[in-house]
């Protein structure tokens, strides 16, 4: 039902559920001050799915933020169906990068924490259903009874999905729920975030920095410009029919221009700031000292510490 | 035990200061024995060598220094110090038993004696079963104490003969088996020393072999003065020998006797037992009994005949409490319950102080400057003050607790309460700002947010900070308690040094190793409540 509501939508394209308009955020003041985002303007519709790629510390987390309700915007307006959001809500259920489940709940409690908050009218079996219900949802059901430290990091995200789907939201933000993962689980898990989603038409806003993901998963994609001053780049709608397979969809010609024009914007004009943008990487140098084998080794040897002068950064010049 | 639960537990005897027994349970699982071994050399050997370098290094020195107690005492007297304490205890639980038989004696007599007037007593005739049984047990029970008393008295009768003929006569009177059999050994093993020290000493005193005689060189006369204080300091060693011998024997005494007290029949037990019960349900029935019969003879001015005899009976229903003086144990529990108390109020306070700071910058701005001015106040400081208040607010005809309690637990509390109330403030403060955004958006209320989010979060925290207190409070604990007479282990030196006795340094020695072992052990405890809140990551 919610999902042919979601075809209307598209078809016609008119009401605007979650809205960002000239939202600009920067923190700290005087000389400290830094500007993070700038003018973002964003229109979702109900039911569909948006992916927003970006560079690492665009201010990615921000704007996410500034959806919840975590953070209010310096200047312009977040605005849900209308309404303004200025605190966050259980309506906008968010699954934060680093998972954020309290370590000393087990799973079923730590869905429970907010099933139990928001749902203090139902019964308890009611809740226990409930609960179990969207935990099985991520096929973590023999985990039920486990803390998060026993878990793997998959695992992990997955609860943090559970309890946001639990909280039955209007709309989904997932601030980079994936890219803490190996390749295999995250692969694995985009594809159950897909069947999820096929499944819930919730709206559900998606932040990467992996513009596969984004395109696999997402209706449309919005690049964000490297920050300073970050923006959002033109929308890309993604006019690939479901369901995508990962494997098919690698030789389709459409996706490999969606793939391009976002890369493009990425590397082009969003990734330019004065001219230039530069990485900066670790370097760590290998230990040159030879070691002195005359030397007793202590008990349980370790190597010895790595000499603070190994630690070098490298910065690179990209220009385009 | 499969090898998820083996590593747990492996890591759980790490956390209780036991991972010096991991390298054993290795070696039983027959994991690389050269290893396993040095790490039992590292972990076990090292420290038991260090230590007996320590007595050592103390034995000998010890020796060294005089005090106007004597010489300082060594490990082995203060051991014997602590023998000389647990032995305490032993003659209080038989001393006790022993009360407890003569009130229960005195009872039996006196229904005889009342037999009349105790069947007069209004309602059910109370039920003491067959009096011939009960005649049976009470009098083997007066045996054992016969026998116990015997067995007390051995060492007494023994240490002044002057021959073991003479020790053989003595013993020969005695009545009991085990008597003679302690009387063996104590003359097997005591004797020969006692007589020889009291030899040794006679002729020291009679002195004619250092006496300077006519006709000596002044070379002689030297000589024989410094035989003579060598024979002195000898017979000193000799004398701190045979104390710690004597004690050594007197324990052994005293062991026996609990045994013979420990081995008394069960059956006689439950017999016993009944009479006590029974008795302990007529004792209130007598004492209404006694109450109406004074009130009649008060309504109706009649006499009643039996009053004085009802009287009596009533008197020996009566439960007395052994008298008996604080042992050392008792100290140690007096000491314990204190540091508790005291922890306690500074855990109450100190909590939800530090909650309210970490949640709310302006309150831990507001009170930080406080914190930091009490923080450093020793407990010699604020004991006066807690003297003087708690004397002017706890006034109380039947007080609960002893005045001199509440004023060690308040100065415990004062000192502990820092630790705690920083780090929980901290704790709170440092709340994963993730962890704060989850109850944002689930708009917990005030109170589950503290209760389900920042305290479990700041647990850990919360912990090193009770962990840290309970450690300041244990050690400011015996201060307050020597300044404030209350008694427990702080008294307990204090007595010791007021008392002056030769034991005296070796009795304090037994505290200070008291004090320290409590210490390790209490910390002990809590760094495994630490462990065990925080879920998984290590300290
Ligand atoms: N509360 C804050 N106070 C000050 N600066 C902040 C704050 N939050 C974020 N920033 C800064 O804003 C910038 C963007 O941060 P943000 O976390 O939004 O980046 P991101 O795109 O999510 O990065 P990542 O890919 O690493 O998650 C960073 O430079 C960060 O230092
Ligand atoms: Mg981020």
């Amino acid at each position: 039902m919610n999902g042919e509501k979601r075809m209307d939508h598209k078809g016609s394209g008119t009401s605007t559920f979650l809205k960002l308009k000239g939202v600009s955020k920067g923190f700290g003041s005087g000389p400290q001050r830094s500007e993070i985002l700038e003018d973002i303007n964003l229109d979702i519709r109900e039911g569909e799915f948006v992916a927003i790629v970006g560079y690492s510390g665009a201010g990615k987390t921000t704007l996410i933020s500034l959806m919840a309700g975590l953070l209010t915007p310096d200047k312009g307006s977040v605005t849900l169906k209308g309404e303004v959001v200025n605190e966050p809500s259980p309506d906008r259920a968010i699954v934060f990068q680093n998972y954020s489940l309290l370590p000393w709940l087990t799973v079923y409690e730590n869905v429970g924490l907010a099933v139990n908050q928001l749902y203090r009218t139902w019964p308890e079996a009611k809740r226990k259903d409930w609960i179990e219900q969207h935990v099985e949802k991520v096929n973590l059901l023999p985990a039920l009874g486990k803390r998060p430290n026993e878990l793997s990091g998959g695992m992990r995200q997955r609860v943090s999905v559970a309890r946001a789907l639990a909280m039955n939201p209007k709309i989904l933000l997932l601030d980079e729920p994936l890219s803490a993962l190996d390749a295999l689980t995250r692969a694995t898990l985009q594809d159950e975030i897909g069947r999820i989603w096929e499944e819930e038409r919730k709206t559900v806003v998606l932040i990467t920095n992996d513009v596969d993901e984004g395109i696999l998963l997402a209706d449309r994609i919005i690049p964000l410009s490297a920050g300073p001053r970050a923006t959002l780049g033109p929308v890309v709608t993604i006019d690939i029919p479901r369901p995508r397979d990962r494997k098919a969809v690698n030789h389709n010609e459409r996706y490999k221009e969606i793939r391009r024009e976002v890369l493009d914007y990425l590397l082009g004009e969003g990734g330019k700031k004065e001219g230039r943008t530069t990485l900066t990487r670790k370097l760590v140098l290998p230990d040159i000292l030879p070691e002195d084998l005359n030397r007793p080794r202590m008990m349980g040897g370790r190597k010895t510490p790595r000499r603070r002068s190994e630690l070098k950064n490298e910065n690179i010049e990209v220009s385009v | 035990m499969n090898g998820e639960s083996f590593n747990r537990f492996l890591a759980f005897l790490k956390t209780v200061r036991l991972g010096w027994l991991i390298p054993f349970f290795l070696l039983v699982k027959g994991e690389d024995p050269r290893t396993q071994l040095r790490a039992i050399f590292a972990g076990v050997v090292v420290p038991i060598l260090a230590i007996l370098v320590f007595l050592t290094a103390w034995e000998i020195s010890s020796k060294q220094i005089v005090t106007k107690f004597g010489t300082v005492p060594g490990p082995r007297q203060v051991w014997s110090a602590w023998e000389s304490l647990m032995n305490e205890i032993r003659m209080e639980k038989i001393k006790e038993a022993d009360h407890q038989r003569r009130a229960r004696e005195k009872r039996m007599k006196n229904i005889e004696k009342y037999a009349g007037v105790f069947n007069e007593l209004p309602g059910d005739k109370p039920d003491f079963g067959d009096t011939e049984r009960n005649q049976k047990a009470l009098s083997d029970l007066s045996k054992t104490f016969d026998e116990i008393n015997e067995m007390l008295e051995v060492s007494n009768a023994i240490s002044g003969v002057s021959s073991e003929q003479e020790a053989q006569a003595v013993v020969d009177q005695f009545q009991f088996e085990s008597s003679k059999e302690i009387a063996a050994v104590l003359i097997s093993q005591l004797l020969p020393k006692e007589i020889s020290y009291r030899m040794r000493e006679e002729e020291l005193n009679m002195g004619e072999r250092f006496n300077p005689i006519e006709g000596d060189t002044e070379e002689l006369i030297a000589s024989k003065e410094s035989l003579k204080a060598k024979e002195l300091k000898l017979i000193a060693a000799e004398k701190a020998d045979l104390l710690i011998e004597r004690q050594r024997l007197t324990s052994f005494a005293t062991r026996e006797a609990i045994d013979v007290l420990n081995s008394i029949p069960s059956f006689t037990k439950s017999i016993l037992g009944k009479l006590d019960s029974t008795a302990s349900k007529v004792g209130p029935r007598l004492d209404g009994w006694y109450a109406s019969i004074e009130a009649s003879e008060i309504a109706t001015g009649q006499k009643y005949p039996n009053r004085v005899r009802v009287k009596m009976l009533k008197k020996s229903f009566e439960y007395k409490p052994y008298p008996g003086k604080d042992t050392y144990l008792n100290q140690i529990a007096t000491s314990l319950k204190t540091v508790f108390f005291g922890f306690m109020i500074a855990s109450l306070v100190a909590i939800p102080i530090g909650i309210v700071c970490g949640l709310n910058k302006t309150v831990n701005n507001a009170i930080n400057p406080l914190i930091q001015i009490f923080k450093p106040v020793s407990p010699l400081a604020w004991l006066p003050i807690v003297m003087i208040v708690v004397g002017a607010l706890y006034v109380s005809d039947d007080p609960m607790f002893e005045i001199s309690f509440i004023n060690s637990a308040i100065t415990v509390a004062l000192c502990s309460l820092w630790p705690t109330l920083v780090n929980t403030a901290v704790g709170v403060a440092s709340t994963d700002k993730d962890f704060i955004n989850v109850a944002r958006v689930l708009k917990l209320s005030w109170v589950t947010k503290i209760t389900k989010v920042v305290l479990p979060a700041s647990l850990p925290l919360v912990f090193t900070g009770l962990r840290l207190s309970l450690g300041v409070g244990w050690m400011v604990l015996i201060a307050a308690e020597m300044l404030a007479q209350n008694p427990g282990l702080g008294k307990f030196v204090w007595d010791m040094f007021q008392n002056g006795s030769s034991e005296t340094l070796s009795m304090i020695m037994v505290a200070v190793f008291t004090i320290g072992v409590i210490g390790f052990a209490l910390d002990t405890v809590m760094l495994s409540l630490q462990q065990l809140v925080s879920f998984g990551e290590a300290i």
